[in-house]
């Protein structure tokens, strides 16, 4: 009898002890520490959650240089390689980390893009919606401000909202690389044009005779597996640069020159101010079609916009917005379909050039996207149900109304797109372009390979079985470029940068100037030369090549706001002391205590 | 390779008898190497999903690993050149494999099957193991954690075999190296049966060596998962041995228990 009681406790006993193990090992102790926010001996404690080399050439070498520089001022620092989808949901979705390096969104360096990244409103949403957990009472204000204000008053604005970002470092900017690609030339020209990351990249090539004739392929490489796996413009990711969504799906407008966002999708568009409201009339081009030979109509426009809003729908309980655009549909107060081809939006209080930024949210089909919006039965993102079939679904075949069409996603690890010839740009009756984009897309078909490694993808390229290594590769394999004789090396810089994200949810990060000492310990000069082998920009701010950086923030070889506490990449321990001590923290025989 | 190693370390003779007598010897070790074919089939399927779980229940322990060996394997990559590349590349692809190879067909040659039944046998502990480790352990290779003082020196070289190694395995399998464990296991094997193959134990003992040394000098392994490896590999030769000799017991128990009912049926 006893014996049998035994064996039940035993059989508990164990069961609970597994719980426990698997519990503690899924971020519970990591949790108890940060909580406590040091350990055994009192030394402030640090992990760092990065993705592995094989993933990102430069995030993990960033990673080590900063946790030595942690290390030498005193933090427990260490580097936690996580595989990318589990760092989208620590990082993103539960917000379970102390600092990571990764790159932010590729989106156009702009005032607003900040509106998303750091408003406090973002701070229990997924994905880059304030993953820093930031709340700053005075950066919303200006936030807010800055969407109003016009002319010198919105750079003024800007200006403080740099300045306070720098001030108090949700994070820390530690550089803008450079997109390093390989191309040849035989096939198509013209690769330098536009950036090859968006629609406009391949707008600009031409084909030359030896591209043979029709049916002519365009073969690219990519090193990112997401590309070719996932086709939808919605989903959740850790790194936010896809570049065939751009391809798949049209928005109503898009940035074509320096000239801010013009009409693309849309024909024309008429903005009206009555006081405070700001409301504009869409015309959406003629006799458009979806790639599935449907009709392209202004309620699938209005569709659009209520969808990425809220892709829950009707149901009272729950809102699921889309947080990749949530900093466009913030903007729009409403949208209505007037007739089959015109819409009426009413937006919030913004000026027209930031409202101009809502028109770039890909238009989708409401006959395919309706039927997403039950909640996602199995989580690839992991937030107990508060998650819709749209944000998680491969969306293959996509059915976009962009210039090329879904074709075939081959079984070894590849897809193939066709050119929409239905789609404006290829018709005659389309209108007017700019010279350089004439006649569309010069290729039948496009076929988009993805491989493990940058060095496969350049061999590749190299004995012409792939005209162009898209996605950016690493220093290390640029002399493999300049080795291979039908090569050409093509930089350009990037919008996203790298970024030490810091979760300000937790001690002792929720102070800035715990914050502001690790910014110093940054010398993001360094950064540049060592780990970027100079294909890298360091900035102070986030808006940084761009001219809405006051002079202030501006980069003269240091950061003008946070200069490094050392020089040539090591630190210097009395100035460490020194900055500890003025931000009233106890740092002890080379050791920072957490209490 | 294989082939011309059979002609030599085997010879012609005991080649052929196999050929005669191939039912007799697959029906004694057939249902152990059907086993370690089983395992072999569900190994990829299992590694496809206990990534997802490892990720849930798995302890990180890439910086404790790092904490204990530092830039070791950093070391050991400053003697680094190509020939010497191209030669662990070569041995962690090709040597590797035909390491593994080779005694099974040895083994099935020599009349005595105990030597493969243990060989197979301690390829499933090895195997299954590995596997329990890669579900409890999720570590970063060297060259994944440190790549400014590691080199990812196999794939440098020869791009393409990153194809072949990535549909076999994921980066976060690093421990225990079952490359190491799996060459250890052959060249303790090869010890045991250096009466029958004497030849082959230094063959097997170099080849092994150098695998163990690849994995660390290619950036793959930390010296900590070769040595977890040489440990596995012990283990997993040991157990399969005690294993072996109670299948044995057993069966012969077996047979008895069947004499005797047949002859009292009789």
């Amino acid at each position: 009898m006893s014996a049998g009681r035994d064996g039940v406790s035993r059989r508990k006993l164990l069961a609970g002890a597994a719980a426990v193990t698997a519990s503690a090992s899924a971020g519970c102790l990591d949790r108890l520490q940060a909580l406590l926010g040091w350990r055994g001996g009192g030394q402030t404690t640090v992990r760092i959650k990065t993705l592995p080399a094989d993933a990102d050439p430069y995030a993990l070498r960033l990673a080590r240089a900063i946790a030595e520089w942690l290390t030498a001022a005193g933090i427990d620092a260490r580097i936690v390689p996580t595989a990318e989808d589990e760092l989208r949901r620590q990082i993103l979705v539960n917000h379970e980390f102390d600092l990571f390096v990764g790159r932010t969104p590729d989106v156009p360096r702009e005032p607003d893009a900040l509106y998303s990244l750091l408003h406090s409103t973002g701070v229990l949403a997924p994905g880059w919606r304030n993953p820093f957990g930031y709340s700053n009472a005075q950066a919303d204000d200006l936030l807010q401000r800055q969407r109003r204000a016009t002319g010198q008053d919105r750079r003024t604005v800007v200006a403080t909202l740099q300045e306070t970002v720098a001030r108090t470092q949700p994070f820390s900017v530690l550089g803008f690389p450079e997109t390093i690609r390989a191309v040849r030339t035989d096939r198509f020209t013209g690769w330098e044009r536009a950036d090859l990351g968006s629609l406009l990249g391949y707008l600009a090539l031409e084909a030359t005779p030896g591209a043979g004739p029709s049916p002519r392929t365009l073969r690219l490489g990519t090193t990112y597996q997401q590309e070719v796996r996932s086709l939808n413009p919605l989903s959740v990711r850790y790194r936010d640069n896809t570049m065939l969504t751009d391809l798949l799906y049209d928005p109503l407008g898009r940035a074509l020159g320096d000239d801010g966002v013009e009409p693309w999708l849309a024909d024309s568009w008429e903005f009206e101010r009555r006081g405070e409201d700001l409301r504009a009339t869409v015309r959406l081009r003629p006799n458009q079609l979806w790639h599935d030979g449907e009709p392209i109509t202004a309620s699938d426009v209005a569709f659009t916009y209520e969808f990425v809003a809220d892709t829950s729908g009707t149901d009272e309980d729950r809102f699921v917005p889309v947080p990749r655009y949530h900093g466009q549909a913030s903007l729009v107060e409403s949208v209505r379909a007037e007739d089959l081809r015109t819409l009426e939006f009413a937006f919030t209080d913004c000026s027209e050039a930031v409202a101009r930024r809502a028109f770039t949210v890909p238009v989708l089909p409401e006959h395919v996207w309706q039927q997403r919006r039950r909640p996602a039965t199995i989580g690839g993102v992991d937030v107990g149900g508060e998650v819709t079939e749209a944000l998680v679904t491969r969306n293959v075949p996509a059915v976009g109304s962009g210039p090329v069409a879904f074709a075939e996603q081959s079984a070894n690890g590849g897809l193939v797109v066709r050119r929409f010839d239905e789609h404006f740009l290829h018709r005659t009756d389309g209108g007017e372009f700019p010279a350089w984009m004439d006649g569309g897309l010069p290729f039948q078909r496009l076929v988009m390979r993805a491989d493990v490694s940058d060095g496969i993808i350049v061999e590749a390229a190299a004995d012409g079985t792939l005209d162009a290594a898209v996605s950016g590769i690493g220093v290390g394999t640029v002399d493999r470029v300049g080795d291979a004789e039908k090569l050409e090396l093509l930089t350009r810089p990037s919008d996203s940068f790298y970024v030490l994200g810091y979760n300000t949810r937790r001690p002792p990060l929720h102070n800035y100037q715990f914050r502001r000492v690790l910014g110093r310990l940054l010398d993001r000069g360094y950064l540049a030369e060592a780990v970027f082998d100079g294909y890298a920009t360091p900035a102070a701010s986030p808006l940084a090549g761009t001219d809405w950086v006051p002079s202030e923030l501006e980069w003269d070889g240091e950061h003008p706001v946070l200069p490094f506490l050392g020089s040539d990449g090591d630190v210097d321990e009395e100035q460490v002391r020194q900055a500890w001590q003025e931000a009233g923290y106890r740092y002890e025989k080379g050791t920072l205590l957490g209490r | 390779m294989l082939v011309l190693a059979s002609l030599v370390f085997v010879g012609p003779r005991r080649l052929r008898e196999t050929r005669a007598d191939i039912r007799g010897r697959l029906r004694e070790t057939g249902p152990v190497v059907a086993v370690l074919a089983g395992v072999l089939a569900m190994n990829s399927f299992i590694r496809d999903m206990s990534t997802d779980l490892s990720q849930l229940v798995g302890v990180r322990i890439t910086s404790s690993i790092h904490g204990i060996e530092g830039a070791f394997v950093g070391q050991v990559q400053t003697v680094a050149s190509p020939l010497l590349t191209a030669y662990f590349s070569n041995v962690y692809v090709y040597g590797y494999a035909f390491l593994m190879l080779f005694p099974l067909v040895a083994y099935l040659t020599v009349d005595d099957q105990r030597p493969i039944r243990e060989l197979t046998v301690a390829y499933i502990l090895n195997y299954g193991i590995g596997l329990v480790c890669y579900l409890a352990f999720i570590a970063y290779g060297p060259r994944n954690f440190m790549p400014d003082v590691v080199e990812p020196l196999l794939y440098t070289h020869w791009p393409r075999s990153q194809l072949l190694t990535s549909e076999i395995n994921r980066n976060t399998n690093v421990f225990p190296s079952l490359h190491t464990s799996l060459s250890v296991t052959v060249a303790l094997m090869a010890y045991r049966t250096r009466d029958a193959y004497p030849y082959w134990l230094p063959v097997a003992a170099f080849i092994a060596g150098s695998v163990a040394v690849s994995t660390m000098y290619l950036g793959i392994h930390w010296g900590t998962d070769v040595v977890a490896g040489l440990l596995l590999a012990a283990g997993s030769v040991v157990a399969a041995v005690r294993i072996r000799q109670f299948a044995d017991r057993h069966d012969g128990a077996a047979r008895d228990r069947f004499g005797e009912l047949t002859d009292r049926l009789r």
